[in-house]
């Protein structure tokens, strides 16, 4: 089983009822899997805050309920789950989230287990499917045990490796009683004051069971050097250094300080092997105990079995060749016949200052589009946006967004920018789906988790509805007229909100014919391929890819010398 | 029976999906399996590339360098990024494919793969499996078609096993046409 399909039958089988999320790499897949389970509630939520206070809801009113989102999501999360820490939770509620060291498919790299730090949470972290599973089914009783959220810190490795795991049958949990009780539910500071005292002494509780638990477990072997680990790095330890002795860490907040101290006692030499911050390092020498960690192992991106092979047993290292030299970037692009591909050639020739958003489009950045000047966070293209022509009111300024990271956070700053009057653009690639992440419904596509119809979120109608003066919708294809609409926008005194539309290219089904061009009349200018499309190879002549060629006949309408056709025209 | 096996080529190739057919396999012969992929950027074009490691035991789903027995590489140049990987003399199944990445020209892609990793002392075997997944009617089984091949260097051989796992992996999805692109494929090295 896939990581995530492991965290989601564990889920199933501790007697989930309510799950919810927004997709986010690489934590999607949980959801996905959960909602083949008919017995569960599953929904995408229009972001992670709205996922987790949904599940919160549930599990204070009696149903043992689960959030999931990728790490960056966990921020937009983590005002709920700050104060929930307080409250406490009634009925079981897990919240798993995936960080992503190395990033593959991310912003940032950061390291969720701060979080459990800080809101004071237990946090547990699996090492392979089988615990995957296991510590999802398991989370929900600690939950219960000490009236707690409970995180599952997951990482690209754990969530995105498949291994063997044996599932067991789904538990059904009676739904808890819910009563009134506001001095534990409603966190006023009258009332805040006296849960934070009980959340010290449920930590206290918390300390005296990580000494305890099986999660946490000695495996004593050579005694000259011991490391205390977990997570995926466990896996690798075991693999490239099968002798070590180790304190595998499975509860990864709060530290069992006292088996740490006696696993220091039997072994030689203590190493901390944690990917990401050195948080259980810091705590470790806190408490008086000499331990090495950083300083043999990085803090940046990803720790890989060589990296620990390099820092533990040099001698070890495999003999390996390379021709790094002769390699050409493979950078992911957007896809062939992607609808905003050439939105990104019209904001370029135009000279537009574009703030980008967090989605495929994402990729615009790259040569030769090279179209897109920030990105940082969902939905921060249109608040940076206004900010940005707030410093230079004569910049032409788009935001562009996707259409399911505009649901996520772009609304609020859309209105920010009709209420204080900043006149920039804002552009929705509307794909009709989340893309990045593999094509997951949203609000504005009408469609549920479940596949069910409902409502649709009609974006012209919203901009109208909070007072944007000009909206309108352009087929994204059409970029003479896209052009025209942007530089009437970047002429008015007003907000403007255009909407691209044009269909994600995995998603849609029909293809047009592929295009060719015609060698007599193609004079090698070079245009058609600084685009970046994918199906157009440019060796001594350029060609179009057949096999590849969606036929959305961008390329076509920017040949100056109707080079490009039809196959079968 | 011990081993580990690198894929890689280009997102959108069907590269996940055929790691997932040979772990299938290796999981029906009762062994423990582990395999790691990346998603986000699978479909887009960029470079990918997934890890087996397989064995009575297995807990890793990252190789160390110098240690995959079997490399599957999807396009030539792919192999020659994630050759670290295989270890000296290791076996490689090649479907020798040029994807320039967008804005770049032939003149400046590698040239003579396949000899360069023959001479470094690799055992290559040479698929032609885009070429002649095209002329079975479509791209797509080009995946199935390179597993064909691999089948039968393989340790384990048996086509009811391969061809058991392409029908749980595709679920009944081009079922027929993806058998006889294994078949075709497995034809090429027997």
């Amino acid at each position: 089983m896939l990581g995530n399909q492991a965290f989601a039958r564990g889920a199933y089988e501790g007697g989930v009822e309510v799950a919810a999320g927004y997709p986010g790499t690489p934590s999607t897949e949980i959801l996905e899997f959960l909602s083949e389970y008919r017995e569960v509630h599953s929904r995408w939520c229009p972001n992670e805050k709205v996922a987790f206070e949904v599940a919160a809801g549930a599990a204070i009113g009696g149903k043992r309920a689960l959030a999931t989102m990728k790490h960056v999501g966990l921020n937009v999360a983590s005002d709920a789950l700050m104060t929930l820490a307080y409250t406490g939770v009634n009925a079981g509620f897990v919240c798993i989230v995936a960080d992503d060291p190395g990033m593959h498919s991310s912003q940032n790299e950061q390291d969720s287990r701060n979080y459990a730090f800080f809101a004071k949470v237990p946090c547990l972290e699996p090492s392979s499917s089988a615990e995957a599973l296991e510590f999802a089914r398991l989370a929900f009783e600690i939950s219960e045990e000490f009236d707690t959220p409970v995180l599952i810190r997951s990482t690209t490795r754990i969530s995105h490796s498949r291994g063997v795991v044996i599932p067991g049958e789904r538990k059904t949990i009676p739904v808890r009683p819910y009563a009134k009780c506001a001095p534990k539910y409603v966190m006023i500071p009258a009332y805040a004051r006296s849960r934070r005292r009980e959340l010290e002494r449920r930590m206290e509780r918390l300390r005296q069971w990580v000494e305890e638990t099986p999660l946490n477990r000695m495996e004593l072997r050579d005694p000259s050097i011991g490391v205390i680990t977990g997570g995926v790095l466990y896996s690798y330890l075991r693999e490239v250094a099968p002798s070590v002795s180790v304190l595998k860490l499975g509860v990864s907040h709060p530290l069992p300080l006292e088996k740490i101290r006696k696993f220091s006692q039997k072994v030689e030499k203590l190493l901390v092997l944690e990917e990401l911050d050195p948080i259980w390092e810091r705590e470790i020498k806190a408490a008086g105990i000499t331990v090495t960690g950083r300083e043999i192992f990085p803090g940046i991106g990803e720790i890989t079995p060589d990296i620990i092979v390099e820092a533990l047993f040099p001698e070890k290292k495999r003999d390996y060749v390379t021709f790094d030299e002769r390699l050409l970037p493979r950078p992911p692009v957007l896809c062939a016949g992607c609808p905003h591909r050439g939105v990104f050639k019209v904001l370029k020739d135009l000279g537009a200052t574009v703030c980008g958003d967090i989605g495929c489009y994402t990729l615009g950045t790259l040569p030769p589009l090279s179209a897109m000047d920030t990105c940082i966070c969902m939905g921060a293209s249109i608040s940076v946006a206004e900010g940005i022509k707030r410093a230079h009111p004569e910049l032409p300024v788009v935001a562009v967004i996707g259409d399911s990271t505009f649901v996520h956070n772009g609304i609020p700053p859309l209105i920010d920018a009709v209420y204080n009057k900043t006149p920039i653009v804002v552009l929705i690639l509307d794909n009709g789906t989340t893309a990045m992440t593999g094509g997951q419904e949203h609000p504005a596509t009408g469609k549920t988790l479940s596949g069910e119809e409902t409502v649709r979120l009609d974006f012209l109608a919203l901009g109208k509805a909070i007072g944007v003066p000009r909206v309108e919708k352009i087929n994204a294809y059409h970029l003479e007229r896209l052009k025209n609409a942007l530089h009437e926008a970047f002429e008015a005194p007003h907000p403007t909100l255009l909407v691209a539309e044009g269909l994600c290219q995995l998603k849609k089904k029909i293809r047009n014919s592929p295009l060719a061009i015609e060698d007599m009349y193609c004079l090698l200018c070079g245009l058609c391929a600084s685009i970046g499309c994918p199906a157009i190879e440019k060796g001594e002549t350029i060609r179009i890819a057949f096999e590849r060629c969606a036929g959305c006949r961008v390329c076509a309408t920017l040949c100056p010398f109707g080079a490009i056709e039809e196959v079968n025209a | 029976m011990r081993g580990s096996i690198v894929l890689c080529g280009v997102g959108g190739m069907g590269i996940l999906r055929a790691s997932e057919i040979i772990a299938e396999v290796l999981l029906q012969k009762g062994l423990m399996v582990c395999q790691s992929e990346v998603h986000g950027m699978a479909q887009r074009g960029g470079s990918v590339v997934t890890y087996l490691r397989f064995g009575e035991e297995a807990y890793a789903p990252l190789l160390q360098r110098g240690e995959a027995d079997f490399m599957i590489a999807f396009e030539q140049m792919e192999a020659l990024r994630y050759i670290a990987y295989l270890k000296i003399g290791g076996t490689i199944i090649l479907n020798p494919l040029s994807l320039y990445p967008p804005g770049t020209s032939a003149a400046e892609y590698p040239q003579d793969i396949p000899s360069l990793l023959e001479e470094t002392g690799f055992t290559l075997i040479t698929v032609p499996a885009t070429e002649m997944s095209l002329k079975l009617g479509d791209v797509r089984f080009t995946n199935t078609f390179l597993l064909g091949a691999f089948s039968a260097v393989f340790p384990i051989q048996e086509e009811k096993l391969w061809e058991q796992a392409i029908i749980k992996v595709f679920r009944g999805k081009k079922e027929e046409e993806n058998l006889k692109a294994f078949r075709e494929g497995r034809k090429t090295v027997q």
